[in-house]
């Protein structure tokens, strides 16, 4: 009997990955001791954030692997050491590669983006309004890949939440068509490449104009 | 009858298996269906036993081919002359139907090979659903050398009423129309059927589909899409064995004839990982139904839902948009369709203050409400009659709700000047009519009306027939 699991692919392989797929990622280095975490932060630009990169932690934000805001390199130098012991702490065993410098974004409409692999139908792509009303609500609606773009339009206005994509409450309407765009994305992505079993991006930042992909969780299935 | 499980995932998914309808396959499934000839192996003469009842069922049913009963011991039942084997059956025979003990079924499918039947419909269960995979890739192998097409196993029949054969233990349907009802489960099929034939509306097919070893539910998709007796399809599944080509299927069937999915089993088919957020929030129901929806295809929520879907499928005129008009006899049949029409996706059409003013010169009950719904205050067909002549003038109503609320004396005759006249769709629902609306609807549904037994059903049904055209509408299918 095959033995296949799930392996974690590591954010920069994701976002490397992305890129052939212009799916937008903020630009990045990776680092593996805090004077490299400066040298790429002075280059990026401030405000950085800071993102542990260890094939052992799924959920960065819940071992205290994240730290945004950085904006000076004193910050940026002890914030690296606050991840590695705060991460430390919470996963002795962890293995730490380094860490992820992003150049920090924007605020925008949160969306969640994700695909799967269906048991029936195969690779499977998902959008939501982000935070609670997807967690919550469960506000999300899928399609089949290969998506057309009609399918990716429909899929985005059947989230009951969608018009807080249009303009409301003083705030401006968001690039809808990019958002259709990265949905297309994601479906060639995981169409073209069925080892991918799992695959979140959240949040996604949805802009008046364009958006970008904030964090990347991708699985692949490793052969037997 | 052991329901088969067809919860099992698909061990791979592959891409384009089946892009074409095979039409080998539809013309055979023509021939099947439309059978001069069927021999029933393991008739009986015990009324008890489904050997009988199945050459009963034909016999209610009308068939005006040639049944042969198979039985050794010979002699007659039920005035047809029974012939001891197979062999012996005299000339051309189409199908065979066969109703042993699953031990003896594939040599009998061996005989039926011999005389070039077209099909066999397997009713003997004891197969797949049983933990028999063995035998029933028996019956595979023997179906790929012969080249005879199996039905089920594991299935009490089919029924196709264009050639008035009901070729199934029971019961007879003999109320024919435009619907073609395919099931999982012999028991759905047979309630959907009788609902059909009750109310008058009638089915062209009713097809039960058990294990599939061979023919599935694709390809009677795929000839259903082509068969110009039908003119929608309503299915019952518990779950699809190919994935893909499903959709597939699908994609190429709906932009000919409208499909409505029930789909039973809400219970996970297969382990999720749920390293992720997007893992953990996909049930497999809520794909399946996005995944149908994609292709065009309506998923209901219930069987009665499914039901109305599939009549407004099938016998209203295509809707160009979503606003409605409801016209009543009385306020409560309105308030009860109002209530639905927005939570359904359908607009309140508001009617112009200078057309009301035109309506209300009409000549109808001081009383009457307006704007819509409209009240009329009267069970006089004249005044619908009026109200709608002159609202479709306007070309502000892309679907018009006759709500009959009370009996309306003229029924039939109003709703089939209204269709020819107007250019807006129309829907009827007939609720408290007493005896006036016991023969009315039945006679509107026979004349291939859409009639509802209420308000709120003929909301979603008309909601229905508004998605179905919407989408072939930003598709350019239409």
């Amino acid at each position: 009997m095959s033995a296949v699991s799930n392996a974690f692919v590591l954010e920069p392989e994701a976002a490397r990955l992305f890129s052939s797929y212009n799916i937008p990622y903020p630009e990045h280095g990776l680092a593996d001791n805090p004077k490299q975490a400066c040298e790429i932060a002075e280059r990026l630009g401030y405000p950085v954030v800071l993102k542990v990169v260890s094939p052992d932690v799924l959920h960065k934000s819940d071992v205290g692997g994240v730290l945004v805001g950085l904006d000076g390199p004193k910050r940026v130098s002890s914030g690296y050491k606050q991840i590695e012991r705060q991460v430390r702490q919470a996963m002795p065993d962890a293995r730490i590669h380094g860490m992820l410098v992003c150049r920090q974004c924007n605020e925008g409409l949160e969306i969640i983006v994700g695909a799967l692999q269906d048991l029936v139908f195969g690779p499977t792509v998902m959008v939501g309004l982000g935070g609670i009303f997807a967690e919550v609500f469960h506000d999300v609606s899928f399609r089949i890949a290969p998506l057309k773009r009609i399918d990716a339009e429909e899929m985005i206005m059947e989230m009951k939440g969608s018009p807080l994509l249009q303009e409301h409450r003083g705030r401006p309407a968001r690039d809808v068509r990019s958002l259709a765009d990265l949905l297309l994305a994601v479906s060639q992505l995981v169409t073209e490449h069925s080892e991918i079993t799992e695959l979140d991006l959240n949040p996604v930042r949805l802009y008046e104009q364009g958006l970008q992909v904030l964090d990347i969780r991708l699985l692949r299935s490793v052969g037997s | 009858m052991k329901p088969n499980d067809h919860t099992t995932p698909s061990a791979s998914i592959s891409h384009s298996l089946a892009p074409y309808a095979n039409t080998d396959t539809v013309k055979t499934i023509d021939r099947i269906f439309k059978a001069r000839s069927i021999a029933v192996v393991g008739a009986s003469s015990d009324p008890a036993k489904f050997g009988y009842m199945t050459l009963d069922c034909l016999i209610r049913g009308g068939y005006e081919g040639t049944v042969f009963p198979i039985n050794p011991k010979g002699g007659e039942i039920l005035g047809l002359r029974v012939y001891p084997s197979l062999n012996e059956v005299p000339g051309q025979l189409d199908l065979a139907m066969i109703i042993v003990p699953f031990q003896f079924v594939a040599s009998v499918l061996q005989e039926a090979a011999k005389k070039n039947v077209a099909g066999a419909i397997i009713c003997s269960g004891g197969f797949k659903e049983a933990g028999r995979q063995d035998l029933e890739d028996e019956l595979k192998a023997i179906g790929r050398q012969t080249g005879v097409r199996l039905l089920g196993p594991n299935i009490s029949g089919i029924a196709y009423l264009p050639n008035k054969m009901c070729a199934q233990f029971f019961p007879a349907f003999t109320t024919r129309g435009p619907l073609a009802v395919i099931c999982q489960s012999g028991t759905v099929t047979t309630g959907l059927c009788e609902w059909a034939s009750d109310d008058g509306l009638g089915v062209s097919a009713g097809i039960n589909l058990g294990n599939q070893v061979d023919l599935c539910e694709c390809d009677y998709l795929d000839f259903f899409a082509r068969d110009e007796n039908t003119r929608a399809i309503v299915m019952y599944l518990e779950g699809v064995s190919n994935g893909r080509r499903f959709l597939e299927t699908l994609d190429r069937t709906t932009p000919r004839k409208p499909v409505v999915i029930i789909k039973g089993g809400r219970t996970e088919a297969g382990r999720r990982s749920t390293a992720s957020h997007t893992g953990s929030m996909a049930s497999s129901h809520e794909i399946f139904s996005a995944a149908c929806r994609q292709v065009g295809a309506l998923v209901a929520p219930d069987i009665e839902t499914a039901y109305d879907h599939a009549k407004a499928l099938a016998t209203m005129r295509p809707i160009q948009g979503r606003r409605l008009l409801s016209i009543s006899t009385s306020g409560g049949a309105n308030t009860l369709a109002m209530d639905e029409i927005e939570a359904h996706g359908l607009e309140v059409l508001k009617l112009p203050t200078e057309l009301v003013a035109k309506l209300k010169g009409l000549g109808l009950s001081p009383l009457a409400g307006f704007p819509n719904p409209i009240d009329l205050v009267s069970i006089r067909a004249d005044d619908f009659r009026k109200v709608v002549l002159e609202v479709d003038q306007h070309n502000l109503a892309d679907v018009i709700l006759l709500n009959f609320g009370d009996p309306v004396v003229g029924d039939l005759e109003l709703v089939k000047e209204l269709n020819d006249k107007i250019k807006a769709s129309v829907a009827v629902s007939y609720f408290a009519g007493g005896s006036q609306e016991k023969i009315g609807r039945i006679a509107l549904s026979r004349a291939g009306f859409p009639v509802f037994a209420a308000p709120e059903r003929a909301i979603r049904g008309i909601a229905a027939k508004a998605w179905y055209s919407n989408y072939l509408q930003k598709r350019g299918l239409r």
